[in-house]
């Protein structure tokens, strides 16, 4: 026992000797949350742990006192049961089956060996130090350490799909010293010790140490890595069998580990929502204090004379309270009991619209768009910030090798769109086997992580390829998309990888093949930024050290005296292209170097503390005196519409950054092709290496555009980022938020994190958009982050609250959902709270007939039915509702100022709400009061009085009809669903009203058809209905007429095209769609001393000439037709007028024609200065 | 999803605001021209009134069948909550009622507040208790003959089918713990229909055939129990003839006039503003923010 006190400080894992095991946890795997005796008891107490379920409690208890209760009890205690028997149910479900996958995981039998005996257990059984055997395409129960498998040198494949979602194979290598240990015998006699790190989170780290037998010395500790680990969930593919030592069991797994769940996030709107729910609550504790005082006043004033209430003469000490108590229950209404569940299913029918939405299903990728989170959709549409990767977000992250600088000379540099791999330059010197290029691809194809594959079978491949080049297409696998490409390039030009076997590596050369030893890889690393090779040619045993990186790493580690301007001019211009650029180097190195290094290396990788640093500080010292080979350069194209998504995202007036790692000039080129960065704008870099410089730099910019009227952009690096987020935040924050964009480039992850911090902190609305494993502190730390299921693998997508397969459908997701979205929720919220209040409101009145006795004017029945049927079921099919349509957003993006501005749920629209409750509530009971008094009416057929049971049913139908053409009259957008629901719950009401009167049993029984063959029952209704309607459809006509908003213009704008038979939009859509292509064109390389080009977008509004509409108004539908189709016409006529002639500006100038079409349809303002900009540019790169 | 969306755009609203308004006139004149054929008399009596005694009514105009007759209470809150709740739907249909269920009934529940079953009134609770007990019967003056008023059928037939039956054996009347001895007493459910107002009437007999003559003297004699003056209530009969809105309800009449004239003004009001100074709809020059 006192060891479980104990906090684990180290694990030592032992093989063969379970004894010495026994204190860690066995295998028991379990995820769910109850036991079934616990379930009730435990499930009631979290349920009763949220404020408004112990207030709603409350309410239901004291309406057992008969004394106070208005209504039946069941009209609380009936919705409060029915919403935690739901709650109940689907805590319960989820956690049933829980249970069914934990006794499936738990019961799966493994073969294994404990104490020198092999056996079969569960996998709950299964404890550390048992040596687990696993066969292909099995997952492993545990963490194990691998120690052997079928291969020789113990290497295996894993999938690591369950973990991160990635499903490309990754290679796991036994130590030399366990893949002997081939044969079950020989583990049985397996002494090992792993001695560990206790349990922990951390999937990408595993560091610690084996000892073959326990009394071995510190020496002959062998150190193991996270190339030794399978971890729980991971599959073995490729692989017939392993064997490996169990580390980690059950819920102490780093899977298990990462099991927490997160915190729940609560969009803004629910904040409000809560806050408006407390603001109702402190009005209704008034009202509680003026009617019960009053009430008070009454009885003891008046009431004691009435010899009929029989008051007595001294009362029971609880008697004040009454009073008050009563009208609490009357008011408990005011606080709609079924509004949190009524907003939960519509946030999750929110989230199932998303994911049903075709318009975000991408066919390449063959997937739709995905909401994991499903309680935040209003979010969405209260973006004020976007914080955006590049690489694989607003790219495709597709790499293609386009051009190189090898020793001072540039291929591929005829044009812009010219490839390397095509140029004859190149080609002839690969042909004539000259060194350095020979050298410079021999690095690309060596210095990487790439598993080659081959399609078919496992035929000798460099036999076939003399015979058949093009058929025997090498596959390589790699988790990087740049390698992919450069290993490709090398590849194309005859510097083939063909093999990779634990240290062997295979290319071809010229058609023969070379192999190398490889030593060590030091691997890349976002820190590093770099990769380099240590390998030995096996024939000629020469040793290399190949590296490549970003440009500053490299060239800190040259040789000194060689000659770089030129490669780093090439450098440049590449980067200025918008290509991703690399530098390669490589040395020779002798064999006392690398046997100096091998013993550091060794002697930091036993390190289990700070490993890394230690290996970092080995390698640093070993990447050193490089000769510098060259440049490479990588375009990765922009996404498809993406310089459309973010015009459309800034005119919905969000602010757009960009955090990247990429480099200044690549982020910049990026920036301005995407439109993140118009021509019209001045860019100011922010520099410095300390506090003192960021401040200055800082300070100037500030002076700077204080008397500016231009939109300006700010950039940032990374390094000055993280002086800048220090002492000087204020000032960079003060700056940013004036900015129109800000670009950080050669950022770390956690400096993305702390950016998005920054501007969070402020209060802002944000959210984080990315695709790769770097992106994930940026996506955890928004509001809302949104993860692209792009090439490097899931682990954002994992992060995310939703997930999109391409940049462009973020439109879509925030302009059309999260707009929705949050229109929907705010009117079912506010709607809520407004016929609550209402209800109540009548309730209230009519006590002022009663002596403030807290009498309720409906009955239980009615009570229960109005919050729990007849105004909670039809509200759902508001979520059908759409204030504009979908078009009308992304032609107008402003449109979403709306929600992001929070102009549908605010203190005015809620005041407005709250008045309507008043003024209606007040004025339905008193006419009510005035038709129904009791000297003049008479009911026609029978003469009888009024009854008390009959007005309130008259009352309560009443209300109905209010309460639906209310519904009616806020609904923008009517289906058939509508009109199906809407006047199908009056009917359904008044089906089961006369239902209701024909039970005798019931107090309603026969009351509804007196009122129903009553006259002045329907004249009431007539003149209530319009009373109460009336003066909202007035004020909703003027406002909407004379002080109208975008969305009443733009749904006019609809209507107008409807009503001449037209799409909706049409002429607006034939214009952009004409001029589409315009926007989303590739701008070609900027000058660097020219940041403010004055290339000015043309809005496309203007080709139209001005509001044309207004003359087309006037005149009758058809001309109106016939004129639209005309103009239609003819700006599609101006359009290609305007693209031909800018083709023949291109032919003339006789500049190299571009393939692709976007540069085809460039502007015809800036296409002169941009194609001459293009030929300059050329030229430079020919020299 | 196809769908419309419906505009308030003037060509809407405005016709609808006159058809309204139009709508609201002619119902208001027609109630006005109904609501003057009903006659109605009323007249306080608890003011001079003892024990016993007449009043004098006279016709202004014949008062055709069926003419209603009522007392009506003022200052009188039946709809008071601790009045109201007190009684027991289950007894009144004839079931015996427990002690325990009795509760409803608080304050008068049982003979000197005895916890047994036996004990509890029939019917408890305060409505039944406290039932109106005035006697009204009416007469020609000059003839000292009694007009045909009947007390059947003032209450609902459906209470008398299904709400209010007499329990078996009946309540003996001589018994301190009987209220009422006849659970189908009219007078009785008339009075155990709560009023929803303080000011109400309750029927009390009807002339089913002929009328009252015009300028003809009708005796009412009064038989005055009832206390009103503790707690500054009226008491007044009333006679009252109805047309197909029932009684002499002129508040409903006042109410389609005044709105009548309201929309009326405000369709006139919306027209000027639409030609004087309408607003052009959908219009492209609106959307102005797609030009900046």
């Amino acid at each position: 026992m006192w060891r479980k006190k104990n906090k684990e400080t180290k694990r030592l894992s032992f093989a063969n000797n379970s004894l010495l095991n026994e204190r860690y946890v066995k295998n028991q795997v379990t995820n769910s949350k109850y036991k079934w005796w616990n379930f009730i008891p435990l499930n009631l107490w979290e349920q009763f742990g949220r404020f408004m379920n112990q207030y709603f409690l409350l309410i239901a208890c004291l309406q057992l006192w008969t004394e106070i209760t208005p209504v039946d009890p069941e009209t609380t205690w009936g919705p409060l049961a029915f919403i935690f028997l739901l709650a109940a149910l689907k805590e319960g479900l989820d956690d049933l089956n829980r249970h069914k996958g934990d006794k499936k995981a738990n019961e799966r039998m493994y073969h294994i060996i404990r104490d020198e005996e092999p056996m079969d257990v569960m996998s709950k059984d299964i404890s550390v130090g048992d040596i687990l055997y696993l066969e292909e395409n099995m997952e492993s129960p545990c963490d194990i350490v691998l120690l052997s498998s079928s291969n020789e040198d113990g290497s295996c494949y894993i999938q690591t799909a369950n973990l991160d979602g990635e499903t490309d194979l990754k290679p796991r290598l036994g130590l030399p010293n366990t893949a002997s240990l081939g044969t079950e015998e020989a583990l049985c006699s397996f002494k090992g010790v792993v001695e560990c790190k206790p349990p922990n989170p951390d999937i990408y780290v595993f560091d610690s140490r084996l000892k073959m037998q326990p009394d071995d010395s510190e020496e002959d500790i062998l150190s193991l890595s996270v190339s030794q680990i399978i971890l729980q969930g991971v599959h073995l593919r490729n692989t017939e069998y392993v064997y490996g030592l169990t580390v980690y069991t059950g819920n102490q797994s780093k899977l298990g580990m990462n099991k927490l769940t997160p915190d729940t996030k609560w969009t803004k709107i629910d904040k409000q929502i809560n806050r408006t729910t407390l603001f109702i609550f402190a009005c209704q504790f008034l009202f509680l204090l003026i009617f019960g005082i009053t009430g008070g006043v009454w009885k003891s004033k008046t009431g004691k004379d009435k010899f009929y209430l029989y008051y007595p003469e001294d009362e029971r000490w609880f008697q004040p309270l009454v009073i008050p108590l009563r009208f609490m229950l009357l008011m408990s209404l005011m606080i709609p009991i079924s509004l949190k569940v009524t907003l939960d299913i519509c946030k999750y029918i929110y989230a199932s619209l998303i994911n049903w939405d075709l318009e975000m299903w991408d066919d390449e990728n063959e997937m739709g768009a995905h909401a994991s989170n499903t309680a935040i959709s209003e979010d969405l549409g209260q973006i004020e910030y976007i914080f955006s990767d590049k690489t694989g977000t607003l790219t495709e992250n597709i790499m293609e090798f386009k051009k190189c600088s090898i020793f001072g000379k540039s291929y591929g540099t005829k044009h812009r769109n010219s490839s390397a791999l095509e140029d004859p330059e190149l080609l002839k010197d690969i042909n004539e086997q000259r060194p350095e290029v020979i050298l410079f691809f021999k690095n690309l194809a060596l210095n990487q992580s790439v598993v080659p594959s081959y399609p078919e079978t496992d035929s000798d491949d460099e036999d076939d390829l003399s015979d058949s080049d093009e058929e025997q297409e090498i596959i390589y696998k790699a988790s990087s998309p740049d390698e992919e490409a450069l290993v490709k390039a090398a590849s194309k030009l005859g510097i083939k990888f063909t093999e990779r076997k634990t240290d062997l590596l295979t290319i071809v050369v010229n058609k023969k093949p070379i192999q190398y030893q490889l030593i060590q890889t030091l691997e890349f690393s976002s820190e590093r930024k770099r990769m380099s090779v240590l390998v030995r040619e096996v024939d000629s045993r020469q040793i290399f050290l190949f590296t490549k990186g970003a440009d500053d790493v490299i060239l800190e580690r040259i040789r000194d005296g060689q000659e770089t301007t030129k490669t780093i001019k090439h450098l440049e211009r590449f980067a200025k292209n918008g290509l991703r650029t690399l530098l390669c180097g490589y040395r020779t190195v002798s064999e006392e170097e690398l046997e100096e290094f091998l013993k550091d290396f060794k002697k930091a990788n036993n390190e289990i503390e700070n490993r890394d640093q230690e290996l970092e500080k080995v390698f640093s010292k070993f990447e050193q005196d490089f000769i510098l080979l060259g440049a490479t350069a990588i375009e990765d194209k922009l996404q498809d519409e993406v310089p459309q998504t973010i015009r459309i995202l800034r005119e919905a007036g969000i602010k757009f950054w960009m955090l990247t790692g990429d480099k200044f000039s690549t982020a910049v080129q990026i920036a301005k092709s995407c439109n993140l960065m118009p021509y019209d704008g001045l860019l100011f870099p922010i520099e410095g290496a300390d506090q003192g410089e960021v401040e200055n730099s800082l300070d100037k910019i500030s002076e700077e555009v204080q008397n500016l009227d231009k939109n300006f952009y700010i950039i940032v690096q990374g390094s000055t980022l993280k002086i800048a987020l220090g002492e000087v935040k204020h000032k960079l924050l003060n700056l940013s938020l004036q900015a129109s964009s800000v670009i950080c480039c050669r950022t770390t992850p956690q400096q993305k994190a702390g950016v998005v911090q920054m501007v969070k902190e402020l209060g802002k609305m944000t959210l984080a958009i990315g695709d790769g494993g770097n992106d994930v502190t940026m996506i955890q730390t928004a509001h809302v982050g949104v993860g692209i299921a792009g090439r490097e693998g899931l682990q954002a997508v994992r992060a995310s609250d939703y997930s999109i397969s391409r940049f462009k459908f973020l439109r879509r997701l925030m302009l059309v959902h999260g707009r929705y979205s949050y229109y929907r929720t705010t009117f079912l919220a506010q709607y809520s709270f407004y016929k609550s209040i209402f209800f109540c409101v009548i309730q209230l009145t009519f006590n002022f007939w009663t002596g403030f006795s807290g009498m309720s004017f409906f009955n239980s029945l009615s009570v229960m039915t109005y919050n729990g049927v007849f105004t909670a079921i039809p509200i759902f099919f508001f979520l059908l509702d759409k204030d504009v349509s979908e078009e009308s957003v992304y032609l107008n993006p402003h449109l979403y100022r709306d929600s992001s501005q929070g102009r549908f749920y605010n203190k005015k629209t809620l005041f407005w709400w709250f008045i309507r409750a008043i003024y209606q509530g007040v004025l339905a009971m008193v006419m009510l009061a005035g038709i129904y008094q009791g000297r003049g009416y008479i009911y026609p057929s029978d003469g009888s009085g009024i009854d008390n049971q009959l007005l309130s049913m008259t009352g309560f139908t009443i209300v109905i009809q209010i309460q639906t053409f209310t519904m009616a009259l806020e609904t923008k957008h009517w289906t058939f669903y509508n009109h199906f629901i809407i006047w199908g719950f009056l009917v359904f009401f008044y089906i089961s009203t006369i239902i209701a009167n024909t039970l005798p049993n019931l107090e309603i029984y026969y009351l509804l058809f007196r009122a129903y063959s009553d006259p002045i029952h329907w004249l009431s209704c007539v003149l209530i209905n319009t009373i109460v309607l009336a003066p909202v459809i007035i004020a909703k006509y003027w406002s909407a007429q004379y002080i109208p908003n975008r969305a009443d213009l733009v749904r006019e704008r609809e209507v107008y095209y409807r009503s001449r038979g037209l799409p909706i939009n049409a002429a607006d859509a034939t214009i952009l769609n004409n001029l589409n292509s315009t926007e989303g064109r590739v701008i070609p390389a900027y000058n660097s001393s020219d940041f403010g080009i004055n290339g000015i977008l043309t809005p496309f509004k203007d080709c139209f000439g001005k509001s044309d509409f207004e003359e087309l108004n006037k005149k009758d539908p058809l001309t109106t037709l016939i004129i639209e189709n005309i103009q239609n016409d003819i700006l599609k006529k101006k359009t290609q007028e305007v693209r031909t002639q800018r083709e023949l500006d291109k032919k003339k100038k006789n500049v190299g024609l571009n393939k692709s079409n976007s540069d085809d349809s460039s502007n015809s303002d800036s296409s002169t200065t941009a194609s001459s900009t293009t030929e300059d540019e050329d030229d430079e790169l020919n020299n | 999803m196809g769908g419309k969306n419906p505009l308030l755009t003037p060509k809407c609203v405005i016709p609808f605001c006159y058809l309204f308004s139009a709508i609201f006139l002619v119902l208001a004149i027609t109630l006005f021209v109904s609501i003057s054929k009903v006659d109605e008399i009323t007249q306080r009596y608890d003011k001079d009134c003892t024990t016993k005694c007449n009043i004098t009514i006279e016709p202004t105009k014949d008062m055709l069948a069926p003419v209603y007759f009522y007392y009506q209470l003022t200052n009188y809150h039946q709809n008071h909550r601790k009045y109201i709740k007190s009684r027991s739907d289950k007894q009144l249909r004839g079931e015996t009622l427990s002690y325990a269920d009795s509760s409803v009934c608080d304050p008068i529940r049982s003979y000197d507040d005895k916890e047994s079953t036996k004990e509890v009134y029939e019917p408890c609770g305060l409505v039944a208790w406290s039932k109106f007990n005035d006697t009204f019967s009416i007469m020609e003056e000059s003839t000292q003959k009694s007009v045909g008023f009947t007390e059947k059928g003032i209450a609902w037939e459906s209470d008398l089918d299904e709400k209010f039956k007499n329990p078996d054996p009946l309540p003996d009347p001589d018994s301190p713990t009987t209220i009422q001895s006849n659970y189908q007493d009219e007078h009785f459910i008339v009075w155990m229909r709560v009023a929803p107002l303080p000011t109400f009437r309750k029927l009390y007999a009807i002339l089913k055939t002929g009328k009252l003559e015009k300028n003809k003297k009708y005796t009412i004699q009064i038989e005055n129990n009832y206390p009103v003056h503790q707690f500054e209530g009226t008491k007044s009969i009333s006679f009252s003839t109805s047309t197909w809105i029932g009684g002499k309800n002129s508040a409903i009449g006042w109410c389609y006039l005044v709105i009548g004239l309201l929309l009326l003004a405000l369709s006139i009001s919306f027209t000027l503003k639409h030609l004087l100074w309408g607003r052009e709809l959908g219009n492209s020059k609106y959307l102005s923010w797609n030009k900046n």
